[in-house]
């Protein structure tokens, strides 16, 4: 098995609010391996693209830690940190508020190269172009300006952007969540293919479990900042056990008429508020499996190898 | 069963400086009563553009309906005076934006915003049961009603599309386009949506064009789907039909592989290589040859004939001849 890249113990963000402190990511313990994708499955609202960020320090995380090939990440001055940042990078969900309109795709792709100048000057250009050419970007895109590019070859300027710095491991916030399907095929594929060529990491956050089961290796799923399961992915789809995960997927939409007419556990209710939540199941008011005991907390239990779920009514045995 | 809504070789055109857009190219579609049809289709394909033109909302000076006609019921929409339209609009028809942000006013507490339809179109309702209704569709879509006072940026994306929703169907309309409706709602919530839009339009009987790029959402939810490429429908029939995957357009086929779905193992999607013809300069054959891997010299002279191939099922490809082999 491969080296773990990234790992966080315990991290927390709360966001203070007018009302008490939100609590978008508790308690998120994962690892990522080199090579491996970390699909993040949640809900909006839930909090994975805080997790996301709170694992690059775009938002500093309120306790916890974070480590990158075992190093801790977290209290780094800004220059101690920048080695860690080139090696750590985002694709953005919206390609089209993530690329500033004023800058052609040459400057938007050599901008993280002019910050961090990981590549001497003189080599600047060649090593645009080399990342721009990976990513489907031909040289006859150097002075195009983004409104003149549709989401699939904006998402590709995002993507280049990201990989210029050569990073070994990238946050994918929804990367194609924007797109057509036929161009989000080309997305994922392109992203598998430079995971195939460099090694890469991905932690992969989208609401698309047909997305996830495609690209992940492991996945997590996440309901108000809290995990309720955490496993290989073969074990998720095959032995699902939390009931949020259950409703989750059967709540895909599928094009296979034989399972039209499926068991379907349409939840009630929606996410409740993340504001200073009680201590039990964040899940309880719409589970329809919720007993006394759900007021308590619910820790994650390994209920088979590598298979975590937060709700004691799975667990037990 | 009598055709609620009739779109016959709509031409539609945007007129920008640079250049003229070709959004709709002989775009030709019935919407029977009680009927929900899936409207499939990628950006560009002219989905919007079909249900703005329907409730007569193109973008003046800009958007213009070059030829074809739209009936709903017996009224020709495209001669229908501006007061006509405007009792038609929110009442019989009624649109859900894919954008949530643009249909809701800022400024305005979002509970008034569903409030000044019920002004509109029924002026007679007391204030109290204005206030009951407006309540009562809020917690339809999942909004506690003692949100209504709130103003649509306290709102989440989600929640903002839920509001706008509850715009759609609080005068219960008779034909309802809903553009991307649960596209920005998480799967649970879609779930639900879809589960209480089946609900009511079972209730009050209306139509649906439910306009999605989802295939998944077209084959739970919808009788018949049509699959919009490039302006023109390209595919039409019900949803054993086209699901079947028996005999399918190749772009709709294309569309097929590209999904990743819950049961496949293959390691790779198959993208549709290349991207949609420019609307700007559209070929003078089939919109869909440049990235079709059946293209021959037929299909780039002339635009192919919708050719029926099961009763009720239409596919506009050269492919289904009469006579031809097909695939």
């Amino acid at each position: 098995m491969s080296n773990v890249l990234v790992e966080t113990k315990n991290l927390k963000k709360y966001f203070p609010h007018r009302l008490g402190m939100v609590h978008a990511v508790d308690d998120v313990s994962l690892t990522i391996r080199e090579g491996e994708t970390l699909g993040v499955v949640g809900e909006s609202g839930c909090g994975k693209s805080t997790l996301g960020r709170a694992i690059l320090r775009l938002h500093e995380p309120t306790s916890g830690d974070v480590l990158y090939d075992g190093k801790s990440i977290i209290g780094l001055k800004s220059r101690e940190f920048r080695p860690f940042q080139t090696k750590m990078q985002m694709v953005f969900q919206d390609p089209y508020s993530s690329l500033d309109p004023r800058m052609s795709v040459f400057d938007l792709v050599a901008d993280p190269l002019r910050i961090c100048k990981t590549v001497p000057k003189a080599q600047l250009p060649e090593k645009v172009s080399e990342t721009m050419e990976l990513c489907g970007l031909p040289a006859t895109y150097n002075n195009v300006y983004p409104h003149e590019m549709d989401g699939g070859r904006r998402q590709r300027v995002g993507l280049a952007r990201a990989l210029v710095l050569d990073p070994k491991f990238i946050v994918c916030d929804e990367p194609v969540s924007a797109l057509d399907v036929s161009i989000q095929a080309q997305i994922l594929n392109l992203l598998m293919d430079m995971q195939e060529q460099r090694k890469l990491a991905y932690m992969f956050i989208t609401h698309d479990l047909c997305v996830v089961r495609h690209i992940s290796n492991d996945i997590m799923v996440m309901y108000m900042g809290q995990v309720v399961e955490y496993a290989k992915k073969e074990e998720i789809f095959a032995h699902q056990a939390h009931p949020y995960t259950k409703a989750l997927l059967s709540a895909i939409p599928t094009t296979d008429l034989s399972r039209r007419n499926r068991e379907r556990h349409v939840l009630k209710g929606e996410v409740s508020n993340p504001i200073n939540p009680k201590p039990g199941c964040r899940f309880a008011p719409r589970c329809p499996y919720a007993t006394a005991k759900c007021s308590e907390p619910q820790p994650l239990v390994e209920i088979a190898p590598n298979h975590f779920v937060a709700c004691h009514e799975c667990s037990k045995g | 069963m009598e055709n609620l809504l009739e779109i016959k070789d709509l031409n539609v055109i945007y007129k920008t400086d640079e250049a003229i857009v070709h959004a709709l190219n002989g775009f030709t579609l019935s919407v029977k009563k009680g009927e929900t049809l899936g409207l499939v289709g990628e950006t560009g394909a002219g989905k919007t553009t079909m249900c703005l033109s329907t409730l007569r909302l193109l973008p003046d000076q800009v958007g213009e309906v070059v030829s074809g006609s739209i009936k709903y019921r017996n009224i020709d929409i495209l001669k229908a005076s501006k007061k006509e339209m405007l009792k038609l609009r929110g009442a019989e028809i009624s649109m859900i934006f894919q954008d949530p942000m643009s249909g809701l006013n800022p400024v305005m507490r979002v509970g008034d915003q569903i409030k000044e339809v019920l002004n509109l179109h029924f002026p007679d309702m007391s204030p109290k049961d204005k206030d009951a209704r407006v309540d009562e569709v809020l917690t339809l879509v999942g909004i506690t009603p003692e949100r209504k006072d709130q103003f649509p940026h306290q709102f989440s994306g989600g929640m903002k599309q839920r509001v706008v929703i509850a715009m759609a169907l609080v005068a219960e309309p008779k034909l309802l386009l809903a553009d991307e409706p649960t596209t920005a709602l998480d799967v649970t919530i879609q779930a639900q949506i879809l589960a209480l839009m089946r609900e009511l339009k079972e209730k009050f009987d209306s139509a649906m064009v439910l306009v999605t790029h989802d295939l998944g959402i077209v084959a739970e939810f919808c009788e018949s789907v049509a699959v919009a490429y490039a302006g023109e429908i390209v595919e039409s029939g019900t949803i054993e039909q086209v699901f079947a995957r028996d005999k399918n357009h190749p772009y709709t086929k294309g569309l097929f592989n590209c999904i990743p779905d819950l049961t496949s193992t293959a390691p790779r999607l198959t993208p549709i290589p290349g991207y949609m013809a420019n609307p700007r300069d559209l070929p003078k054959g089939c919109k869909f040859a440049n990235r079709c891997a059946h293209c021959t010299e037929k299909c780039m002279a002339a635009v192919p004939e919708m050719q029926e191939v099961a009763p009720g099922h239409f596919i506009k490809c050269n492919l289904f001849e009469k006579g031809a082999s097909g695939q």
